[in-house]
């Protein structure tokens, strides 16, 4: 069985393509996702991102705190946090943003279909882990216009600072308001209870600057920014320092996995993920291998077009020797070849 | 005379010359087409053989030769405009030419009204 999202009904009327993802039954694209991602880029487009999973914690923290790679008490209340969940060698087993609530309260946003396993392992070392009941849905309005279309809509004055968010009601509906999002544009993401999505999605699309995007655009637009999608681009089988997620761990802790990286640290690792930009519109994609020559140096975990540089793009794996941003290699899948180069992320 | 392949080709004949491009159906399948990959000029070859591929956001499609014969011409538009091929299939989207070098092939491939009812099995 797919699950469908309070707009279900909505993308229907509107002749959305729909797809398949992770459990839940999700538009792909309203029109063009090329259309969609340039509108987000250039202007402000509203997702429906209901299908995400979501816990809440109310509780001591620091029965939290190994589980997390960075300090949750280090997050005030009304600050949110990007952090990984290890496993004791170090694989990645879930990354996140962490909400800062209040004194005593957390809101954890995974990917869609995450939210059991998550639980799971934070269940059995503290009790307090529950699905939130309320404002569990969410849409996000991602792009440069996004603030001012807020301000004009609820005629309010916009001011959280990247990675904040604040309680508030818009149109009379309560929302907890928070300046992330998954597109490497200024944006918001909205929670608020499912059963008022439908009137704040209608609300924000009244307003001429707003367009719908769909999960294609949002693929496409977070891989321009380089921005990792779990069971993709990360996973167990990878560690931070390749993943190039290191930031995100505070070796002042003790946490998770914390060991087995230390001596990651000290060794470094043979690959690392890197972007790759075609030499043409054509698109590495992801399984491909990635060669020096005949030898095979990397793979590809994310790739598509990218409206911005009219260019193939990926994101992927290279061994460090290889790994130079400009490096020339050619990516090769059943049997065609498109060249590449080597280049830092994001990618736009 | 125009015929279509089950592969959603359509194949537009002029004396010895086919005209070659994907249907609305495929373009519509596809979604936004961002590269089309030509053969060159001069590249022989036979019926259902892979003739050209096409990418989309989405996915990579196969063209397949609907008749045997030499690739004469490449549409140079696609080069730059790939999404033609999609928006306008059937005018400005044409995606190569081919001399045919059997015209009795042509008998394989539907015409409009057969393409249309094929279409319609296929819900």
């Amino acid at each position: 069985m797919l699950k469908k999202t309070p707009l279900f009904e909505k993308h229907r009327e509107s002749g959305a393509r729909m797809g398949e993802f992770n459990g839940w039954r999700m538009p792909i694209s309203y029109s063009s996702i090329l259309e969609e991602s340039r509108w987000c880029r250039q202007e402000a487009a509203l997702f429906d991102t209901c299908h995400m999973d979501q816990l809440l914690y109310r509780g001591s923290f620091e029965r939290m705190e190994p589980f997390f790679t960075r300090k949750l008490r280090s997050a005030p209340p009304g600050k949110a946090r990007y952090v990984l969940m290890l496993s004791n060698s170090g694989g990645i087993l879930q990354d996140l943003l962490v909400y800062r609530l209040d004194s005593d309260a957390l809101l954890f946003v995974l990917n869609a279909g995450s939210g059991a396993g998550v639980k799971r392992i934070l269940g059995d070392a503290a009790p307090g882990i529950s699905y939130p009941s309320e404002r569990n849905a969410k849409i996000d309005l991602q792009g440069p216009r996004s603030f001012r279309v807020l301000e004009e809509l609820f005629s309010l004055k916009f001011s959280l600072k990247p990675f904040s968010f604040t309680e508030i009601r818009l149109g009379g509906i309560p929302c907890l308001l928070s300046r992330t999002g998954y597109t490497g544009e200024p944006g918001v993401e909205i929670y608020l209870p499912p059963g008022k999505v439908p009137e704040l999605w209608n609300k924000i699309l009244s307003h001429p600057g707003v367009r719908t995007a769909g999960l294609g655009a949002r693929d496409l637009l977070r891989l321009e920014a380089g921005l990792v999608l779990y069971g993709s681009d990360i996973d167990e089988r990878v560690n931070p320092f390749e993943a190039g997620l290191e930031r995100f761990l505070d070796f002042e802790k003790d946490f998770r996995g914390k060991e087995a990286l230390e001596d990651i640290k000290d060794k470094g690792t043979e690959s690392v993920r890197m972007g790759l930009v075609s030499e043409t519109r054509r698109a590495p994609r992801a399984g491909s291998g990635i060669f020096s020559g005949e030898k095979k140096v990397g793979r590809v975990t994310s790739g598509g077009f990218s409206p911005s540089l009219q260019r193939g793009i990926a994101m992927g794996y290279i061994r460090r020797e290889y790994s130079e941003p400009g490096t020339g290699v050619t990516v090769k899948r059943s049997g065609r070849d498109c060249a590449a180069r080597v280049s830092d992320l994001p990618l736009i | 005379m125009v015929y279509f392949s089950k592969e959603h080709e359509w194949v537009r004949v002029e004396g010895k010359t086919a005209v070659i491009g994907i249907t609305e159906y495929a373009a519509e399948e596809l979604g936004d087409i961002t590269y089309v990959e030509m053969p060159r000029e001069g590249d022989l070859f036979a019926r259902g053989e892979v003739i050209c591929e096409i990418e989309s956001v989405k996915a990579a499609g196969e063209v397949y030769a609907p008749v045997s014969g030499k690739v004469i011409e490449t549409n140079p538009l696609l080069v730059d405009e790939p999404e033609q091929a999609g928006e306008n299939p059937r005018q400005e989207g044409w995606i190569l030419k081919m001399e045919i070098s059997d015209p009795s092939e042509t008998g394989g491939l539907m015409d409009e009204t057969d393409y249309s009812r094929y279409l319609e099995t296929l819900g």
